[in-house]
């Protein structure tokens, strides 16, 4: 009895605690309704009595905000579609293809992919940066994409081989006697056991585009490809805090914020295994 | 008729496109880099113009003061990330370890993903908005309290606290749920027949759950120790690097030197030296803790 009593405050004293922790997101979500004179003001009004979704228009249909959006959008979309074509049959082959079965190199291959993860991505800046200026590459959808991808890559790599390593051998065995190519066993047997996987690779490399800051700091300059954290950041660089429109970026904030509670809600399960190139079982 | 490759020929037309896509676009822009940094680059009409000055580059960072000083915070903000992270982490997942009903449990796991999966930009939007003297939250809950306000950002030690605490926030949550996902792995009889022969909670976390948690700890420790030595976005956005230099990372030290000061050799120069020290604590770590991951 006694036991079951300190577990369930246990469980209370936690679930306060992540709600304290979850303070400044939902502050932050208050601030992008709040009309604009009621943000900056001590003591914080918390819930305003003006509610307004004036922000959110603005920054969906009005300002240049909606074009960095935009270009988040379609970057991360493309970045995440090209590192999974990429991703998944060199996962495939690591998972599969081991000791006779596999290509000279492909340890070494494998374990140089860590090494890039571990690598701060402004190693990739410095160089991509005069590349890209050279080759006319800088301020594109199209490099930005390239270059997310490159970065992307190893991660996902890791994570789709340890989900392809889970699907059971006597599965591709038996669909090779039935008569179906290797190629065939890879894309109607392991493919579909594996969405789980891929989801999880899809929904981290949408989130290193999504997120990401210093890419898009480097290399791109107009709205011609810029994306909306650069936005969130021109909007703090200009001006006094004063003067700054703060409820339009807490609403683009919010809208920042989105895609990733969508993502935990349906695929927390897996995160945990992904973020730690599978070495953790989540 | 069919041709056959054979299963290593297959394998690795497998792994190709991958393969060309990263030497294209990561092997060579590495050692592009490395180009770059025995080099002096110059801007000019033309283009780019380069003058080879062999390790001058990399001589120079190490003499700038305000190189070291780079090195000083990103080493004391890595420690005392790392270690409060850890710790409270640790806690966390205990106490999350003994919650029973599925969920709950799967919802804080959940929630507890936020934190460490929102843009760095949008964090630190939302810190710098709270530390102001002003106007912030925490000024606020301070005065709620009957402490004086302090100026969060504008003195050099409450600065790097400022920037410690917005990275424990983020990341605390995480280390959580991994060394959970740890903990749950753990094999019960030996913790059960430990209590048996009257070993305390504390003895048995000491002596046996946490050297079988040995790989996951390698894990987090790696991951959050690489991430912290690399912070940019939080002293960029929320300090500026200041007051002074004394929230100057090394990545923004890089940046600002190949961008601001427009050295491009010096800032891939100092990028390598980043990767060094990330390297130098990689491998302490595997020592230290063995090589089982």
């Amino acid at each position: 009895m006694k036991k079951g009593f300190f577990a369930d405050l246990l469980t209370k004293l936690v679930f306060a605690l992540i709600i304290v922790w979850l303070a400044p997101l939902i502050w932050l979500f208050l601030m992008s309704v709040k009309p604009n004179p009621e943000i900056l003001v001590s003591p914080t009004v918390w819930i305003t009595s003006h509610p307004t979704l004036v922000h959110y228009q603005n920054v969906l249909f009005g300002s240049e905000f909606s074009d960095f959006l935009r270009n988040s959008a379609i970057i991360s979309l493309s970045t995440t579609a090209l590192t999974l074509a990429l991703a998944c049959p060199a996962a495939y082959s690591f998972a599969k293809f081991t000791g006779r079965k596999a290509f000279r190199g492909s340890v070494g291959y494998l374990n140089s992919l860590i090494i890039m993860r571990g690598l701060p991505g402004f190693v990739l800046i410095i160089p991509l940066f005069v590349m890209y200026t050279i080759i006319h590459m800088m301020d594109s959808k199209i490099g930005m994409t390239i270059a997310y991808t490159a970065f992307a890559l190893p991660l996902a790599v890791w994570i789709l081989r340890a989900f392809f390593l889970g699907v059971p051998p006597e599965l591709m065995e038996s669909a090779e006697v039935d008569g179906c190519s290797r190629l065939g066993a890879f894309i109607r047997i392991a493919i579909p056991l594996s969405t789980s996987g891929i989801a999880t690779a899809g929904v981290l490399t949408f989130l290193l585009a999504w997120n990401d800051f210093i890419f898009a700091l480097v290399l791109t300059s107009t709205s011609n490809a810029r994306t909306a954290t650069i936005g969130i950041f021109n909007f703090i660089g200009t001006g006094s805090h004063y003067m700054i429109n703060w409820g339009e970026i807490g609403a683009l904030a919010v809208i920042l914020v989105a895609p990733i509670l969508l993502f935990v809600l349906f695929a927390h399960r897996y995160i945990v295994k992904g973020l730690t190139f599978g070495a953790v079982k989540g | 008729m069919r041709i056959r490759v054979s299963d290593s020929r297959f394998s690795f037309l497998l792994a190709f496109p991958a393969w060309i896509y990263l030497n294209v676009l990561t092997f060579a822009p590495l050692l592009y880099s490395v180009f770059l940094s025995v080099n002096q680059v110059q801007l000019t009409a033309q283009g780019f113009a380069f003058t080879f000055v062999g390790f001058d580059n990399f001589l120079k960072s190490i003499a700038d003061i305000t190189f070291q000083d780079s090195t000083r915070f990103t080493v004391i903000y890595t420690i005392g990330a790392v270690v409060v992270e850890f710790f409270l982490g640790l806690g966390f997942a205990l106490a999350l370890n003994t919650i029973r009903s599925p969920t709950k449990g799967s919802f804080m796991k959940a929630t507890a993903l936020v934190p460490a999966l929102i843009s760095p930009v949008v964090v630190a939007l939302t810190f710098t908005l709270m530390y102001q003297d002003q106007y912030g939250l925490y000024n606020d809950v301070l005065q709620v309290v009957g402490l004086p306000r302090v100026a969060w950002l504008y003195d050099p030690s409450l600065a790097i606290l400022s920037l410690i605490m917005t990275d424990i926030w983020c990341a605390t949550p995480l280390v959580a749920l991994i060394l959970l996902a740890g903990l749950s792995a753990v094999p019960q009889e030996p913790l059960e027949s430990a209590l048996i022969d009257g070993a305390t909670p504390a003895r048995i976390l000491w002596n046996i759950t946490l050297p079988m948690m040995k790989p996951t700890i390698l894990v987090v420790l790696l991951m959050r120790t690489m991430d912290a030595l690399r912070t940019f976005e939080l002293p960029f956005l929320i300090t500026g690097g200041g007051p002074g230099q004394s929230t100057s990372s090394l990545m923004y030290y890089a940046y600002r030197t190949t961008f601001e000061y427009t050295n491009i050799g010096g800032g891939a120069a100092m990028s390598y030296i980043i990767v060094f020290i990330i390297a130098l604590a990689s491998v302490a770590y595997m020592r230290l803790l063995g090589r089982e991951v």
